[in-house]
């Protein structure tokens, strides 16, 4: 049973998204208005989308293609082209998650920091060579306004000011290192 | 896999791009299902070619077509687009990180529209959609007929028809209420570079009428494909999925037929299966 280290807590921001990777699989993380850290598969159950490239409303993951509503549990709370709840569950799939020394861990099994085995994997953004890091980062902040520079609509979280900071806030860490 | 052992795709016709764009950046080289094609600019025609191999070339809806394969007759057609009133034009020619397939996918979903497209394509205060009626003509073409969603554009509710003759490429009918019979066309036409990488040719072949400025149109094409392109990058596969794997709902309808489609077909190239 592993866990992994797969972010920094304080990365963890209301109305965020952080994206990251335990071993080969994408992981979206998101804090949710309860104050959780949730971590999924990054990865729409719908049209497999990757779910970080759309919303943290707070109470509910927006899937960016249609718009699908993803609550804290992970089950699709709403879609919005039959303005309602799906007839049958359907589900992002979700990892065990503990928040543990200012990390965030994560398994696919039990989630237990102190219990822990094997190499840990590391959050992207923060060991990862940096090469590594930029392919993981600029492809979610490439055509981040395709739509012109007005800022009317920008992904992928609820407040686009905040979500600018924090773009020029990756960047800035990409350049340094 | 290599794109000779799916027929359906290899034998087909694929746009490489207008040829006033093709002049004017004096391109040379282009590729095609994963094949290096050397383009020849001529005085009055463009000529193509691989590994030395020469190609099949024509131009038609504003594009030079080529084919590696034998297809067996003339790229689609569509006669209204030569007809005298209308404004027509390639709006972009893009290149997209993923299957070309997916873009077909894309034109023909109508329930993205309130999200990707908020206030332009659609919106969130109208969300009532009336998918299309499928049907294989007797070419092997797919038809999605009258598809309904709200238009902000237009503040009322628009009908579109798309006509899918070819695995990688979509003709979309918008519907006119003022001249019922007569349509406003936008043709969406993939070149498949490879597996995970495509060229969006985009024609718009509208009629005219007094409040278009063509420059303005085009913009406003570009910004709705550039929203797409956000979207179409974001997938987690680059390929589109013919397995099953996906979860669908009813008002899916028309991306389940299109992948039926597919299948029918055995396309391959492309697609997950
Ligand atoms: S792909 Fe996620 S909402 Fe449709
Ligand atoms: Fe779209």
């Amino acid at each position: 049973m592993t866990s992994y280290v797969v972010a920094l807590e304080k990365d963890v921001r209301d109305y965020s998204i952080v994206r990251s990777m335990m071993g080969d699989k994408p992981l979206v993380i998101w804090r949710g208005a309860s104050g959780a850290i949730n971590v999924w598969l990054d990865r729409c159950p719908h049209r497999f989308v990757r779910l970080s490239a759309g919303r943290n409303m707070g109470g509910y993951l927006e899937g960016v293609y249609h718009g699908w509503q993803f609550e804290e549990s992970g089950k699709v709370m709403l879609v919005p082209a039959m303005q309602g709840r799906p007839a049958h569950d359907i589900s992002a799939t979700v990892y065990s998650t503990a928040v543990a020394g200012g990390f965030v861990w994560a398994s696919e099994e039990e989630c237990s920091p102190s219990g822990s085995a094997g190499e840990p994997c590391y959050p992207v953004h923060i060991a990862a060579p940096v090469d590594q890091v930029r392919l993981h980062v600029d492809s979610s902040v490439d055509h981040l306004t395709p739509w012109g520079v007005d800022g009317s609509m920008v992904y992928p979280t609820g407040d686009p000011a905040q979500r600018r900071a924090e773009l020029s806030a990756i960047r800035r860490r990409l350049e340094e290192s | 896999m290599s794109a000779r052992e799916d027929a359906v795709v290899w034998n087909r016709w694929y746009p490489l791009g207008s040829p006033t764009d093709i002049r004017r950046r004096n391109a040379t080289r282009t590729r095609l299902l994963g094949h290096d094609i050397d383009l020849e600019i001529h005085k009055t025609w463009i000529s193509a070619s691989s590994d030395s191999r020469p190609l099949p070339v024509t131009e038609r809806l504003g594009y030079v077509w080529t084919s590696l394969g034998k297809p067996d007759g003339p790229p689609q057609q569509l006669l209204e687009y030569y007809e005298v009133d209308r404004l027509v034009m390639n709006i972009w020619s893009t290149p997209i990180k993923c299957s070309g397939l997916r873009i077909v996918d894309n034109v023909i979903d109508n329930a993205h529209f309130p999200f990707l497209h908020p206030n332009i394509l659609g919106d969130e205060n109208h969300l009532d959609l009336v998918p299309g009626e499928a049907s294989v003509d007797a070419a092997g073409a797919l038809w999605l007929k009258s598809q309904k969603a709200w238009l902000p554009l237009t503040n009322s509710v628009a009908e579109y028809t798309y006509r899918i003759s070819d695995p990688y490429s979509v003709v979309l009918f918008i519907h006119r209420p003022t001249t019922p019979g007569r349509y406003d066309y936008l043709g969406i036409f993939a070149q498949p570079l490879d597996e995970e990488n495509f060229i969006a040719h985009k024609l718009l072949a509208w009629i005219r009428e007094d409040w278009m400025d063509e420059r303005q149109l085009k913009a406003d094409q570009q910004s709705i494909s550039a929203q797409d392109k956000y979207v179409l990058e974001r997938h987690v596969h680059k390929k589109l999925p013919l397995n099953g794997a996906e979860t669908s709902i009813e008002v899916d309808s028309s991306s389940l037929s299109y992948r039926e489609w597919l299948r029918a077909n055995h396309v391959t190239y492309g697609a997950m299966t």
